[in-house]
């Protein structure tokens, strides 16, 4: 079977609502769910052969816009496109798309009463690029056990399957939503090893949402945030490392310097001050921030994260008009 | 067309047919194992019950009728527990719902194929076993009493197909609780239930059979063919239901 390339994807104005509905408490009972809006009006390119990641907080709806790519779902409203480069496609019921995008979940979609090894051939059956040898490799890097069955696995190691399930099934669209749960620090940085060796051997297109922003940021070449169902900004990750700075010193010299820029967050310490502005400083900015004995920093793209998400929920009249809508959900209580 | 085009073009063939296999392949999984323990406990409790009726002196005609019924709520609990738990993983996996269904479908010819041997088998072992005692052999429920290889096939054919009818049942069933929450499914439930309550009426009391007869004034095998076709209209019906409900059924993520 000819080999695909890796793909791109596409949301254009996507809106996702959930209807009132029922689901089953922890003791069994059902309860009613009231409707939300998951996405409203997203918009956003995934770039192809590029790692590109999915940040947001709980209930942003990363989660959501990940089963639409995977066309776990269909949207309420908009677009959701796939494919390769320029032949971009709606994914819903194509066996052709579907199989050459895989979305891995914590736990990942086994079976959980057969054997691992009754799950790894169902997807070698229907993933055409699935690479059965470095699938053992894998788990044998993990220590998953081949003749176990997931539900007798620690959640560490089932999170350790679905890697290895998205790893070895090298899809051309291959997505990880918070796969890493679960997983203890030394197997998480396996796993980042070995998707940087494997994506450097087949490129491909990867998505990762993770909360973890800190420890996967160094993976990222594309960014996407999300919040309360919007984009926040999806741009190259390398133009997002020196998007926001911090001014450091005292209280009136700092002040004074962050004024006409956009505030992302400010901290006092005694005398002492330090804000965080969206945007580089300028050369003359530091030049005054030296003479006037105050210090200019570098926020990586997790302060970035947390200040504009904070921002959005703290001021929503200016990020997010729509402040009558329901607060998105997550998918898992519907 | 473009190479890409004709390469998507040829994965969507190949895989479309490999997951419906796929689905099968696990459905008839499922069938192994189970059947493995539920068709000997199914021989066992009807030489149970006729050693306890002989004991009595109330043995009178088939046991294995009172037991075989048994068959098709287990054919049902299979439609309701297999395909649904097979869904998750199919999607991930890369395949559809459309392969789903109809792997489905595969799997519930499948399990007819195998709770209508196994049924008719049961029979045959009954009628020889009565044969060896000196015991005449009849059966109370049900309008058919042939034995021999007419009988065997009467058998296979209409218990296959009530089975069918029944895991198709259950996964509608399933789906439709999935869908439309607890109440619209209910009602759903019980709407999907009518086709396999023809299919049963018609294999077991047999209007259809009747009504060909009598008033159709049909004779010879056509009445029992009549039947026959009526339960394989009502396992088309809810192929077709099962279909309906699956065919956009959305991906809840799994709660950790």
């Amino acid at each position: 079977m000819t080999a695909l390339p890796p793909f791109a994807a596409r949301f254009q104005d996507v809106e996702v609502t959930f209807p009132r509905s029922w689901t089953a408490g922890a003791n069994g009972t059902a309860y009613r769910v009231p409707g939300s809006t998951a996405l409203d009006g997203v918009t956003c390119d995934v770039p192809a052969g590029q790692i590109t990641g999915l940040l947001g907080r709980n209930g942003a709806g990363k989660s959501t816009m990940l089963g639409l790519l995977a066309a776990f779902r269909r949207p309420t409203g908009g677009t959701v496109l796939t494919g390769p480069d320029g032949d971009l496609r709606d994914p819903w019921e194509d066996a052709a798309l579907t199989s050459a995008i895989l979305l891995v979940q914590e736990s990942g979609d086994v079976f959980h009463d057969q054997k691992v090894a009754a799950t790894l051939a169902y997807y070698a059956d229907l993933r055409p690029e699935w690479d059965a040898g470095y699938a053992e490799e894998l788990l044998d890097l993990f220590e998953v056990p081949l003749r176990t069955k997931p539900s007798a696995l620690s959640r560490g190691k089932k999170s350790a399957l679905a890697a290895t399930l998205g790893l070895a099934a090298r899809a051309p669209l291959t997505i990880f939503d918070e796969v890493y749960l679960g997983m203890d620090t030394p197997t998480r940085f396996a796993f980042y090893d070995a998707l940087l060796a494997d994506y450097a051997e087949h490129p491909r297109t990867i998505v990762l949402s993770s909360h973890l922003v800190e420890e996967t940021e160094r993976l990222f070449e594309h960014v996407v945030l999300v919040d309360r169902g919007r984009v926040v900004f999806a741009e190259p990750a390398e133009e997002l490392r020196s998007r926001a700075s911090s001014l450091t010193g005292p209280t009136a010299v700092v002040e004074d310097l962050a004024a006409g820029h956009e505030v992302l967050h400010r901290q006092h310490l005694g005398p002492t001050t330090r804000i965080t502005v969206n945007g580089a400083l300028s050369d003359d900015d530091a030049r005054a921030a030296a003479a006037a004995g105050a210090t200019i920093g570098h926020e990586g793209l997790e302060s970035l994260f947390v200040h504009l998400t904070r921002t959005s929920r703290e001021a929503p009249a200016t990020r997010v008009p729509d402040t009558d809508r329901a607060p998105a959900r997550k998918e898992e209580l519907r | 067309m473009s190479a890409v085009a004709t390469a998507l073009d040829e994965r969507r063939t190949a895989v479309q047919r490999r997951a419906v296999r796929a689905v099968d392949g696990q459905i008839a999984a499922v069938l192994r194992t189970v059947g493995f323990w539920y068709w000997p406990v199914i021989a066992l409790a009807a030489v149970v019950i006729a050693l306890v009726q002989q004991r009595l002196g109330a043995l009178d005609g088939s046991t294995v009728q009172y037991v075989v019924g048994s068959a098709r709520w287990f054919a049902f609990s299979l439609g309701v527990i297999v395909p649904m738990a097979v869904m998750r993983p199919h999607l991930a996996a890369g395949g559809t719902r459309r392969a789903l269904v109809r792997g489905v479908a595969r799997g519930a010819v499948r399990a007819g194929v195998v709770f209508g041997l196994a049924v008719a088998v049961l029979y045959a072992a009954e009628q020889v076993a009565w044969r060896l005692l000196d015991l005449d052999w009849y059966r109370t429920l049900g309008p058919d009493r042939t034995t021999g290889v007419g009988g065997f096939l009467v058998n296979t054919v209409g218990e296959g197909l009530v089975a069918l009818t029944y895991f198709l049942l259950g996964a509608a069933v399933a789906g439709g609780f999935a869908r439309f929450g607890p109440w619209l499914g209910l009602v759903l439930c019980l709407g999907f239930g009518f086709p396999a309550v023809v299919a049963d009426v018609a294999l077991y009391t047999g209007p259809a059979t009747a009504l060909a007869a009598q008033i159709l004034g049909m004779s010879g095998p056509l009445p029992m063919l009549a039947g026959l076709f009526t339960v394989l209209a009502a396992a088309a019906v809810t192929y077709i239901a099962l279909g309906l409900i699956l065919r956009d059924l959305p991906v809840k993520r799994p709660s950790s």
